[in-house]
């Protein structure tokens, strides 16, 4: 990854639409070298925010930086950054290489060079020998590829994703994943991806800013954004989570005690750059794989707690098994395991589920 | 026999009876000589033809072969940002524009012509109103090439922007938006994605036009006087009036040739359009 230099910064980002849409204020700084996502639900504002970056849709309020210069005052086609659209919008009246030329032709770059660079493009996404073809003629995969080299080849300082990846099929998905990555690291390309699959934002970023009706909810690495969610909303998005009602009953230096709305009591740590006071309101959550079957008893003398529950169902996922617990007072608590058949024996036979204190994320209500 | 036969049969039928038997006559009888009693004798002569390359008639012909190219070039370059705007505008404005771009085409041709004599005579609206704010009759354009084109393109610019808005229409806006990212200006777009991709529709309009635009009648003869006469006045004059119809026979299959010639020449510049301009 890149020095920490901010390549891009986006400062109070505000789009309106007609009369009920309004995205923003958002705010967001990319790092040099850095593989960025802004993840969310579709009709967060992810797409937008990159549509304004890349010129092709005008902010109603707002700034957005390029390496220090002002760009949002700029038309798209002086920005000079790299858009991939999920369509792939290739032209269709042009071959392979015709498309990946089109930049550097209108750039007046000499014939040779142009050739000599397109064809170093067509053998970096592996698809030499296909210059003469028309994109028509292309497989979804191979278009993805084209219009990837498209943007590459001019080099640009910041490499746009509108969900590149979306319109393929699961197994091409999961391959050009890990394809992308690995061209961006060997490129060193300063990259904002938007998508709306989580697993695909925790695979492949380096940083993930979550979006949810149009605002910035938390941005951090991928371990930050699933291990500490900062709203409740993260905790929802992202992966599986037992979200828990409680209030703050102790405070003693960095941790406090919650108690349940089941009555149980929990050891927490304050959460990161905040001060929750006795009374306030909580979400205690806590993540599936976390949870612990018949926990010994040790648990809840270190700050934990120990539930009676009786399970609900199980789901058989092939590598992972869902089991449902229901625990008085609570409701549904999920967990998830490894399917070993000792897993299945112990899911099946489990009277009481068991929370770590270290497992347990505070979320102000 | 399938189905489609039977319901194509009514219009193959009128199509051949009204059509094809009519052209092969004409084609006949513009090769039998002309006979003032009887229209036409069954003597093969080629003097019909031969008669197009007296400089008179030579000039109506490069005439009407002027006029068409013209107006056709003009609905182009007229009608591609009216068929653009039209095929990105809201469905709710191009209900309403549409029918703008349509309804000259609800009036007749002699009603129309009538308008612009109004608007372009000697003692017409423009000069009128000009001469009153103290600018004087400056306007003299009725009786000229200018006027025939003029009220020509008026009547053209639907059958161009009608195909073209629909070719438009097929391009997603994401391939400007595209270009646009790789540093396409408004010139470069037009040029390497939007003309090209357009292409099959402008040449259906710039068919669609040149084939009205040559064979018109009233127009020239209302707004072209006596010195821009084109085919078809000389047509309906020999038909009608002078009953050469050997003569008038040769003319229209000269024209009919003319159409072809145009339709090739425009299928071929549509494919330039649409392919060598991205070449590299």
């Amino acid at each position: 990854m890149g020095d920490g230099r901010i390549a891009l910064e986006v400062k109070g980002l505000v789009k309106r639409y007609n009369e009920d849409g309004i995205i923003g204020p958002i705010d967001l700084a990319i790092r040099h070298g850095e593989f960025f996502s802004l993840l969310g639900p579709s009709g967060c504002g992810k797409s937008t925010t990159l549509r304004c970056i890349a010129g092709v849709e005008t902010l109603t309020a707002g700034q957005i930086d390029l390496n220090g210069e002002r760009i949002d005052t700029k038309p798209a086609h002086k920005r000079g950054l790299g858009l991939v659209f999920q369509s792939h919008a290739l032209f269709p009246h042009l071959t392979v290489a015709e498309n990946i030329a089109f930049g550097l032709v209108l750039r007046k770059v000499g014939a040779a060079d142009v050739k000599r660079r397109v064809g170093r493009m067509l053998e970096l996404v592996g698809l030499s020998g296909l210059d003469q073809r028309m994109p028509s003629q292309l497989s979804g995969g191979q278009q993805q590829r084209v219009a990837l080299a498209r943007s590459l080849v001019l080099e640009p300082p910041l490499l746009l994703l509108d969900e590149p990846l979306s319109s393929l099929d699961l197994k091409l998905r999961q391959q050009m994943r890990s394809e992308l990555r690995s061209l961006q690291r060997e490129l060193g390309q300063t990259t904002i991806f938007v998508t709306h699959d989580q697993t695909e934002a925790l695979a492949m970023s380096d940083r993930i800013a979550v979006l949810c009706d149009g605002r910035v909810e938390q941005v951090g690495t991928p371990q930050e954004i699933y291990n500490m969610p900062a709203t409740r909303f993260v905790a929802d998005f992202i992966g599986e989570s037992n979200t828990l009602a409680a209030a703050v009953e102790g405070v003693t230096g960095h941790e406090i005690q919650l108690r349940l709305d089941s009555g149980a009591t929990l050891k927490a740590r304050q959460p990161i750059g905040s001060a929750l006071m006795v009374g306030d309101a909580v979400w205690a959550v806590v993540r599936p794989e976390n949870l612990r079957l018949d926990p010994p008893a040790q648990l809840g003398v270190d700050g934990g707690t120990i539930l009676d529950s009786t399970l609900e169902s199980v789901s058989y996922l092939g590598e992972d098994i869902h089991a449902r617990f229901r625990v008085a007072g609570l409701g549904i608590l999920v967990a998830t395991m490894k399917s070993t058949r000792q897993a299945t024996a112990s899911v099946a036979a489990c009277a009481r589920v068991g929370l770590n204190a270290e497992d347990v994320v505070v979320i102000i209500r | 026999m399938p189905a489609w036969v039977w319901l194509l049969g009514p219009y193959l039928t009128v199509l051949a009876g009204m059509l094809l038997l009519p052209l092969v006559y004409l084609a006949v009888i513009s090769v039998f000589t002309h006979d003032p009693k009887a229209f036409w004798k069954p003597i093969l002569t080629d003097v019909n033809y031969l008669r197009l390359l007296d400089p008179y008639y030579a000039n109506v012909l490069l005439r009407t072969l002027r006029i068409g190219l013209v107006t056709t070039l003009v609905c182009a370059v007229i009608g591609f940002p009216l068929a653009y705007w039209l095929a990105r505008c809201s469905p709710r404005v191009v209900a309403g524009a549409l029918f703008l771009v349509v309804m000259p085409m609800m009036v007749s041709t002699v009603i129309r012509s009538f308008g612009w004599m109004v608007l372009l005579g000697r003692n017409g609206m423009i000069n009128t109103v000009s001469d009153a704010i103290g600018l004087g009759s400056w306007l003299s354009v009725m009786n000229t090439e200018t006027a025939v084109v003029t009220a020509l393109v008026h009547i053209c610019l639907p059958l161009m922007v009608l195909p073209t808005m629909a070719a438009i229409e097929k391009i997603p806006v994401s391939l400007e938006e595209a270009a646009a990212n790789l540093g396409a200006g408004a010139l470069p777009l037009l040029r390497r994605v939007l003309i090209p991709l357009a292409a099959p529709g402008l040449v259906s309009g710039a068919l669609l036009v040149f084939v009205v635009a040559i064979s018109v009648v009233v127009t020239p003869a209302l707004m072209g006087g006596r010195a821009n006469r084109m085919l078809g006045n000389e047509i309906y004059d020999l038909v009608m009036t002078a009953l050469n119809w050997p003569f008038a026979a040769a003319m229209a299959i000269v024209l009919i040739v003319l159409v072809l010639v145009f339709l090739g020449f425009s299928l071929w510049v549509g494919n330039i359009l649409s392919r060598r301009t991205g070449r590299i």
